[in-house]
């Protein structure tokens, strides 16, 4: 269990913002640099999600504070820093249960949706 | 000065206004990813951009997080401050109701008066000549 005040109210957890869930899922299956994962969420959003410099740095801040991501590696390509994060055991438990959560409401939603209309 | 240049510094004057430590450690590497999603012929740092920096500055100058105990006084603060609104608020209400029952009572009083008795200057009496003059007659004589 995680314990900070952003993800954790109480006893239950509350709901994490997208931008943070698409951060978390596009560092889920390796380590990315800054520009990567920017790229990865708007790949994972189908282009929908175009995160900006300075909501990622915030971002990137915050679960690095709370200890959810932390750095991998830094590369120097092109005379620019590259510094690459890597999810935490706890960002990955973390962002397990949050798509167990999401998964379950959605599937409540299209049950729900079937039941009482049928399908479309 | 190349554009490419320009943009650079319009960046770095953005990223000047975060914390000094995001700065020494992260400054080169933001500048870079600034610099990899500007498009390719641009110039200057849009309005939407110049937005997100500064808000991404203000959400870091916030710091990491206050602990839980500080922000459990603070909200302690605005419950006590909304309690205090609440009393106010009741005063003000049954003072009005308290004075409109009083003014229907004594219709003679002006609101000089009125402010002057519940000030507790005037004693609330009928002999409206003794309220017309705050001298006591007595020391007259």
């Amino acid at each position: 269990m995680v314990s900070s005040t952003v993800y954790t109210a109480g006893m239950s957890v509350r709901a994490m913002q997208e931008a943070t869930f698409l951060i978390l899922t596009a560092l889920a299956d390796g380590s990315q640099h800054g520009y990567g994962i920017i790229a990865e969420v708007s790949d994972i959003s189908g282009g929908r999600v175009r995160l900006r410099a300075g909501t990622l740095y915030a971002a990137l801040d915050r679960l690095r504070a709370d200890k959810l991501i932390g750095v991998d590696r830094e590369e120097i390509v092109d005379g620019r820093l590259r510094r690459y994060y890597r999810l935490t055991p706890a960002g990955r438990k973390l962002l397990a249960a949050e798509a167990a959560r999401l998964h379950a409401n959605a599937a409540a939603a299209l049950t729900r949706l079937n039941l009482a209309g049928g399908v479309a | 000065m190349t554009e490419s240049q320009r943009l650079e510094r319009g960046y770095r004057r953005l990223v000047a206004l975060y914390p000094r430590a995001f700065r020494r450690e992260s400054e080169e590497e933001i500048v870079g990813v600034l610099m990899a999603t500007a498009r390719e012929d641009q110039q200057r740092v849009g309005l939407a951009e110049s937005a997100d920096l500064i808000r991404g500055a203000v959400r870091m100058h916030r710091g990491p997080r206050l602990p839980r105990a500080l922000l459990t006084a603070v909200r302690l603060t605005y419950v006590g401050a909304v309690a205090e609104l609440a009393v106010l608020i009741v005063l003000l209400v049954t003072g009005a109701s308290l004075a409109s029952a009083s003014i229907r009572r004594y219709p003679d009083f002006s609101a000089t008066q009125w402010g002057a008795v519940l000030l507790g200057h005037l004693p609330l009496v009928e002999d409206s000549d003794r309220i017309r003059s705050p001298v006591p007659i007595e020391s007259d004589r």
